[in-house]
């Protein structure tokens, strides 16, 4: 082949790949920029001014001198640390379960599938109802069985409202977790564990040698996407509590929700927004960085 | 190929030029106006709209009415999206609680254009004047003009209330009227009537996080205490005349929070969930507005219950060191105007005047009150006495607009946010009202 083929061919290649990052560019990346572009200009559409003069750090300063941005940051970190933590959890435990052989196994799969495929307003409504105070399921049948005298007011005392959204994080999207182990577990040739079993490994050493280190690069890719999702949750709080009761369950997601399409102030939540993003990016480099040293 | 291939495609050719051209020409003809409101999401009153726009599309028949179907959930983020973006309505509804001026000033000039040069000396061929039979016609003015016509209009809050409760209660209407008579009505009416150790029927409801809509439901004890957010919720709206956190609304919210504890069901409580208690008899009363009528001519249970069970009491009056504070009602409307970008304002404009006649009015009477002062006299009380009767109670009181600025998403926000604080117990009263002082000190000072 002459260089000039060589070169041709090349260019063949790029010319392939060149609508996928057009797509990528006009889709992803220009919108990111402009957020950035937005976070340092004076986007406060109540000041309609099409200079959109740049602000240097004032939107960043606004965001972080809100009152309740340190309660929100709080927040935040303790619904994505204890909802991804329970998400992992539940769905490593019920991928387990459901690889092993029993009778109406793909039906329980099934079933299994059900609370993420249940679009987020309907679990919400569902939610909301089941916790009533007054008319919901779980207080009256706690009243029933004699565990509790008065209604526990799940989700309007401060105290309780951040548990049980995660209670409904975790409820709701644990079996995409479930799925993807339950598929890396899948390709786990069973020799291995045949192999295992003649050594005289017991179940817990047949996990921790064979099945964990098979699963360990599919469960830690979902840990990320896990951690970056849930970071930036908004629906489900907002159609549940809508980050009340008094800011307790107010996840950023939340507040850059407001700032934008409530307050005009859309310089503010591009910043607030950017603050995620800066902390996604953390998150990555944790988990790159971890990944490098095994 | 044969030598007719080349003729069919001419002719092909020809045929599709001539389609076009007609489909061209008859879309010039035709000015198409979009109309964007939430109203044409509900069965009821989207009938109502396409009666007026069938009505008005035979006398104009060169105008197409679009109406967008859009929720009142959805309908604001959107609004202000489409402003921002120039992508609005050519008329849009917009509603004098909940921050017109907001909206109006995401466009620089304005958003919406001028009406007083339609408006001036204009009559309807039902000899409906709009300068003179419209009510709230001056309650629409930014910037010195006239920028949306009133279209129907609401006034709340009067207290509902199941008659058989009060009466098994020993307790008269006239109870309700005071402050004091209202709370031991309320806290008389909480009972557990099977005496399984559980409160099944509650004397009072109060949503204690209603976004968008505090105007509903906290404003009108805040004015009758003597407070609100600023002087009589009179411009200029600045923060050195904030009196959030007054002495007179520590009194409201301190009531607000002894009923709630007292009486109220537990939790937090969204407004349908409140009126479907009531609808159900497991609450006593709650306050409602003028379209929560026909919710409750629908909904209230058993049968017979809209006809035989259900009475209004006007807004309690506060009694306080001897002294009467007379009820302040709050009552809003949801005028349209018609965007600065409308290729056809003129045709926009006779739609909404359109929409003012005695016809339309009547038609719209159904869930709204009726803004043309002909049809809200005899005819609204001999066809709709409840209604009637609900409006003219109202109107024995004052009645109070939130304040119209641009902010007024924002303050509402925080006016929530306090009370609701107050209500689930996260902070006294003295501390949620401080705390919307300050937050609403920065949003004025930003």
């Amino acid at each position: 082949m002459t260089v000039a083929q060589r070169l041709l061919s090349r260019h063949v290649a790029y010319l392939f790949i060149l609508p996928v990052v057009l797509i990528i560019a006009l889709l992803i990346l220009y919108p990111m920029a402009r957020s950035v572009v937005m976070s340092f200009t004076d986007w406060y559409l109540l000041r309609p001014n099409p200079a959109r003069p740049f602000v240097g750090l004032d939107n960043y300063r606004d965001a972080l001198t809100l009152d309740h941005f340190g309660q929100m940051a709080w927040v935040t970190a303790i619904y994505t640390v204890a909802s991804v933590a329970g998400k992992m959890l539940v769905g490593l435990g019920t991928a387990l379960m459901l690889n092993r052989d029993f009778v109406g196994r793909s039906i329980v799969r099934g079933i299994f599938i059900i609370p993420w495929a249940v679009p987020t307003v309907v679990a919400a409504i569902i939610f909301r109802v089941s916790l009533d105070p007054t008319h919901g399921i779980v207080n009256g049948t706690l009243r029933d069985l004699g565990w509790i005298q008065n209604s526990i007011n799940f989700l309007s005392n401060p105290n309780l409202a951040l548990g049980s959204v995660i209670v409904l994080a975790i409820w709701k999207y644990f079996p995409f977790v479930t799925l993807m182990i339950l598929a890396a577990l899948q390709s786990i040739p069973r020799d291995l564990y045949e192999a295992a079993s003649i050594d005289g490994a017991t179940a817990w050493s047949r996990f921790r040698h064979v099945t964990w280190p098979l699963i360990m690069p599919v469960w830690s890719i979902v840990l990320v996407l896990q951690i970056v999702w849930t970071i930036k949750e908004f629906e489900l709080v907002y159609l549940v509590t809508r980050g009340g009761p008094s800011y307790a369950t107010t996840i950023i997601g939340v507040d850059v929700y407001l700032n934008a399409f409530r307050f005009f102030r859309v310089g503010t939540a591009a910043a607030e927004g950017m603050i995620l993003l800066a902390i996604s990016v953390v998150f990555a480099i944790i988990y790159y960085r971890f990944l490098e040293r095994r | 190929m044969s030598r007719s291939t080349p003729n069919r495609w001419a002719t092909c050719m020809l045929g599709l030029l001539v389609v076009l051209t007609m489909t061209t020409a008859t879309a010039q003809g035709q000015k198409r106006i979009g109309l964007q409101t939430w109203f044409y999401s509900s069965p009821i009153n989207g009938e109502i709209l396409d009666w007026a726009i069938a009505e008005f599309e035979q006398q104009h028949p060169d105008v197409v009415i679009e109406p967008l179907s859009i929720t009142n959930e959805a309908y604001w983020d959107r609004l202000a999206l489409e402003i921002v973006s120039g992508t609005e309505a050519c008329i849009v509804a917009l509603d004098t609680g909940a921050g017109m001026s907001g909206y109006y000033g995401l466009r620089q000039g304005g958003a919406f254009i001028g009406l007083d040069a339609y408006i001036d000396g204009y009559v309807l061929p039902d000899g409906t004047s709009l300068e003179e039979d419209i009510l709230l016609i001056d309650n629409h003015r930014i910037d010195g003009k006239t920028i949306a016509l009133p279209y129907i209009w609401f006034a709340a809050p009067h207290t509902a209330y199941r008659e058989s409760h009060l009466a098994a209660a020993g307790i008269s209407p006239e109870q309700l009227t005071t402050w004091e008579g209202f709370f031991e009505a309320a806290q008389a009416l909480t009972l557990d009537k099977d005496g399984d150790g559980r409160i099944d029927q509650y004397g009072f409801g109060h949503p204690s996080y209603a976004e968008v809509i505090s105007r509903w439901w906290h404003m009108h004890w805040l004015w009758t205490a003597g407070g609100g957010i600023f002087p009589n919720e009179e411009p200029p709206f600045t923060a050195d005349r904030l009196i959030f956190n007054s002495p007179e609304n520590l009194r409201a919210v301190e009531y607000l929070v002894e009923i709630t504890n007292a009486a109220a069901p537990p939790g937090e409580k969204r407004l349908h969930e409140l009126l479907e208690m009531f609808y159900a008899s497991n609450l006593s009363m709650v306050q409602v507005a003028l379209w929560t009528v026909g919710n409750l001519e629908a909904d209230m249970r058993p049968d017979g219950a809209f006809e035989n069970d259900l009475g209004f009491a006007p807004f309690p009056a506060l009694v306080m060191d001897g002294v009467r504070h007379e009820p302040v009602y709050v009552a809003w409307g949801n005028p349209l105007a018609i965007s600065t970008n409308c290729a056809y304002p003129d045709e926009a404009f006779e739609f909404i005047a359109f929409l003012h006649s005695e016809e339309s009015q009547r038609r719209h009477s159904v869930t709204r009150t009726p803004v043309n002062k002909r049809v809200l006299g005899e005819w609204y009380e001999e066809n709709y006495p409840v209604q009637a009767e609900f409006v003219n109670m109202a109107l024995e009181y004052e009645m109070r607009i939130v304040p119209d600025m641009p902010q007024w998403n924002e303050i509402d926000h925080i006016v929530q946010q306090a009370l609701n604080s107050a209500l689930v117990g996260a902070r006294t009263p003295a501390e949620a009202l401080e705390w919307g002082q300050r937050q609403m000190e920065r949003v004025l000072a930003r």
